[in-house]
């Protein structure tokens, strides 16, 4: 699971509450993208409601 | 270690995860690897294409790239620019050298300060000592946020993943969260739970924040 910040520049991985930057190079910025694309793990807003799959997806592709 | 777990200095799991023990004599590591791999990726920033030597000392075979394990010596084609993965097996391993041309040169000994450096660029660590850094002390209002804007010791090669570890010690605040990294630095700050002396640090060597721009 992961979740979007009230700055939105960043995501949670809710697991760990590790903090990922939108940045290409970074690698568990990219598994986020793949596990979001592929159906593997969910995204929250920042106020913790979960998105659909489709908003989610919709989402990443908007990301850098 | 499950597969990419981190070893040694940059080294990590392969596919099948990775057993193994370590050894120092004489300031020298010898790995022992009894089960499944281990591997680093070369950053392709510092690669040159032709032909690269992986040499070492100890009985595990060794590959560069997508090619076949063979014995300490052993040569592989890289493409300047790309990422690289050299990969050893099963057994002892120890002075592990990647190097331009056909040809195994002795070990290059370089300084600890040095070779701590070129970790830092990949991965760092704040914290993890009882009482001490980080350490955040002032006067907040409840509700506010209040923190720190931290340098790293080394840029990062991206924008690392920063994670705040552990239950710290704090007074009239949450626990401390990490955010908003560059490669130059990044955010640790706690909310306010009283409009007072505000103050956290860690507890014990379990509070720490890592910084992770691992390949």
């Amino acid at each position: 699971m992961y979740k979007l910040t009230q700055l939105n520049n960043g995501i949670i991985r809710t697991s760990d509450n590790a903090w990922i930057p939108f940045d290409p190079a970074n690698t568990d910025y990219a598994n986020f993208k793949t596990a979001i694309l592929e159906d593997k793990a969910q995204l929250q807003d920042a106020d913790g409601n979960t998105m659909t799959a489709a908003q989610a997806k919709q989402f990443v592709k908007e990301l850098p | 270690m499950s597969a990419g777990a981190y070893g040694h200095d940059r080294f990590k799991a392969g596919a099948s995860g990775c057993t193994y023990t370590f050894a120092t004599t004489n300031n020298v590591t010898t790995l022992t690897i009894t089960a499944g791999s281990l591997q680093q990726v070369i950053e392709g920033l510092n690669l040159e294409s032709g032909t690269y030597t992986l040499s070492w000392t100890g009985t595990v075979q060794g590959k560069i790239g997508a090619g076949s394990y063979g014995a300490s010596g052993i040569t592989g084609s890289i493409t300047g620019g790309t990422n690289t993965t050299i990969e050893f097996n099963t057994g002892t391993l120890s002075l592990p050298q990647l190097e331009v041309g056909s040809t195994a040169t002795s070990f290059d000994y370089r300084p600890y300060g040095t070779e701590l450096a070129l970790c830092q660029r990949y991965y760092e660590v704040h914290g993890g000592t009882a009482n001490a850094f980080p350490q955040y002390f002032g006067y907040g209002s409840n509700g506010t946020n209040v923190g720190l804007a931290l340098p790293f010791a080394v840029t990062k090669r991206a924008a690392p993943t920063v994670t705040a570890l552990g239950t710290w010690t704090v007074s009239n605040c949450g626990q401390p969260s990490a955010d908003s990294a560059t490669v130059q630095g990044y955010r640790l700050y706690a909310t306010c739970s009283s409009t007072n002396t505000i103050q956290f640090y860690p507890a014990s060597s379990s509070e720490k924040v890592t910084i992770s721009a691992e390949l």
